[in-house]
């Protein structure tokens, strides 16, 4: 297959994951949906890496998953703890502050 | 059998970054001891910093260009001396943490290791030559803040700030990454350097239109990562609500630390690696970003009755005026940037650190940030009051104050394009040197109600730990000092623009 369709589909996967970011409202529906974007990016340096026939690409790739990981840990954390005050991952209903 | 050979890894140029990590390991052990309840971690958080501050300066004196790892990292000056206002105000954020520990609901231990974890993904940013090493620093400080913005976590505000600024920071992460994965789609490197060289051959008409629409696009996307990290307009959202609900010594290290370090990426990114291969667009595109965020960030400032998110829109506000000098692009704009980022440093830690001493936590978390308590704080606590008098006065650029200098330098250089025949740097200035007089609406009105309004009821002395106070004068001091003798900072910050120009001119060489 060509490059082309490959980054197509990384693209398709992108723009997904940003509109479910802009239009969910459950915290984890919108991490799904950041974890998304970042899988996209992965697609498009494994494709890239290919076709420039270098191996950073695949490294960076390696990076970005471990790094989403971390994040992961950290934000389920956040959640976990928000809901134990809260009982609810609504990000309309958390909003104390406003201006 | 062949020998193994050991890649020669220069270790004193990492000394900075490992004294820090080092450090912050030590202080994540002693908070499984019982240790953690008593001074310690504060003492080790200092001495881990100091440390690190000692050996950035050991190698401020070594040479000028200095890297390591294949050219990975670059330890030159501008990464050093912004690695000092990040390591500085670390130190600032730790003295003022104390006190603010004492009241607040978080493990001391934790919270300094992860001030220093932070501290240490923005040296390996600020020092970062590579895509991969600029996205891991990005990464390593973004996740310690993501924690530390919601580590009182029994304060509903503060959680809420840490579940802002971790959505909101991991897709402005996405960005940068989707960015990087096209700028080395388009010049086949994940290295500055050679990303440079292949970008001013694209640019130029060579190789296929698809790349060089791919490396636009992919500047593009970093461009409004970094945007979001630097808290400009239109990707500013998120930052009066985590600045207000972070921990108060939290949020001065996050807006200076964070702010600092993008935009001296933004400089490597904007000067030297795709310079001048791209000076029209990338002019245009900044100024843009720097007017809407003078705009927005003063006229939504004048309306605030909260100081922590006050000081949040005028951080926004100084974004924009640090846009301008990098949109110039000129010597006299990278080092007006530098120069105004140590004042803005000295300043935002002050203000930060006088709101959270007057500050106090209640049954409903940490409470008394609105801008009536401030009322009798001159008769209450007159060196407090004058502290924050001068913060105030320097943020709104008066002299002889280093606020002051730094807008000076920044319109200077704005206006030094303008007369070159850029008109766009003409309205810029003209439009900051009006909105700094705007903005002076709001920060004096603190100054009004700290000298001249009565309190409603008899107000209590703030209570000040001696840290803390020494924190503020400090920076109060330090504020006088680079207002009224700048010059030598500020001819620190000239030969900081020739290292980074050096570095371009030895890539390209």
């Amino acid at each position: 297959m060509p490059l082309v369709a490959y980054i197509g589909l990384s693209a398709i996967l992108f723009v997904i994951g940003v509109m479910g970011v802009l239009l969910k409202r459950n915290a984890l529906t919108i991490f799904m949906s950041i974890e998304l974007m970042l899988n996209a990016v992965n697609v498009a340096l494994a494709a890239f890496a290919r076709h420039h026939g270098g191996l950073d690409g695949q490294i960076f790739v390696f990076f970005v998953m471990t790094v989403a990981a971390a994040e992961a840990a950290v934000g389920l954390a956040i959640f976990i703890a928000i809901f134990r005050l809260k009982k609810t991952t609504d990000v309309t209903e958390i909003n104390l502050m406003r201006w | 059998m062949n020998e193994i050979l050991t890649p020669a890894i220069d270790w004193a140029m990492l000394g900075p970054i490992l004294t820090l990590a080092v450090a912050a390991c030590v202080l994540l052990l002693v908070a499984s001891t019982p240790a953690r309840r008593g001074p310690l971690p504060f003492i080790l958080a200092l001495a881990g910093l100091g440390a690190a501050l000692g050996s950035l300066m050991a190698l401020w004196e070594r040479s000028v260009h200095q890297s390591a790892f294949g050219d990975m990292l670059v330890m030159d000056r501008a990464a050093l001396y912004m690695g000092g206002i990040v390591l500085l105000s670390a130190l600032l954020s730790v003295l003022l943490s104390r006190q603010y520990l004492e009241r607040a609901p978080a493990p001391a231990a934790e919270y300094y290791a992860l001030l220093l974890l932070a501290a240490m993904g923005m040296l390996v940013m600020a020092s970062s030559n590579n895509l991969l090493v600029i996205f891991m620093g990005l990464e390593i400080f973004s996740v310690a803040l993501y924690v530390l913005s919601g580590i009182t976590r029994d304060w509903l505000r503060s959680l809420e700030a840490a579940l802002k600024y971790f959505l909101l920071g991991a897709f402005s992460t996405g960005f940068i990454l989707y960015g990087m994965a096209f700028i080395y789609g388009a010049t086949g490197s994940l290295d500055l350097l050679a990303c440079c060289r292949r970008a001013r051959d694209l640019l130029a008409g060579q190789g296929d239109t698809g790349a060089a629409l791919l490396l636009l696009l992919g500047l593009a996307l970093m461009i409004a990562g970094l945007a979001f990290k630097v808290a400009a307009v239109p990707f500013h959202w998120w930052v009066p609500d985590v600045y207000e609900g972070s921990p108060t010594p939290v949020t001065a290290f996050m807006a200076v630390g964070t702010k600092g370090v993008a935009f001296l990426v933004l400089l490597r990114l904007v000067t030297t690696t795709f310079g001048d291969v791209l000076v029209s667009q990338w002019t245009m595109v900044l100024a843009i970003l720097a007017l809407l965020s003078m705009f927005v960030g003063n006229l939504v400032a004048l309306v605030q009755r909260n100081i922590k998110r006050m000081l949040a829109f005028s951080s926004v506000a100084h974004a924009g005026y640090l846009l301008i000098a990098v949109a110039a692009g000129t010597d006299l704009g990278t080092s007006a940037m530098l120069f105004y980022f140590a004042a803005y440093m000295l300043t935002t830690l002050g203000a930060f650190g006088v709101a959270s001493l007057v500050a106090e936590t209640t049954e409903r978390g940490d409470e008394g940030y609105g801008i009536e308590r401030y009322a009798g704080l001159s008769r209450s606590n007159p060196g407090l009051a004058l502290a924050m008098s001068i913060f105030m006065l320097s943020l709104t650029g008066v002299p002889p104050l280093a606020g002051f200098v730094g807008k000076y330098f920044i319109f200077q250089a704005a206006l030094q394009r303008g007369m070159e025949g850029s008109r766009i740097f003409l309205v810029l200035a003209v439009a900051g040197i009006l909105l700094s007089v705007v903005s002076a609406a709001y920060y004096l009105r603190v100054i009004i109600t700290m000298y001249m309004v009565n309190p409603e009821s008899e107000r209590p002395r703030v209570v000040t730990a001696p840290d803390a106070g020494f924190a503020i004068a400090v920076a109060a001091l330090g504020l006088f000092y680079l207002g009224l003798y700048p010059t030598a900072v500020y001819d620190m910050t000239r030969s900081l623009h020739t290292t980074l120009q050096a570095l371009a001119a030895i890539w390209l060489g």
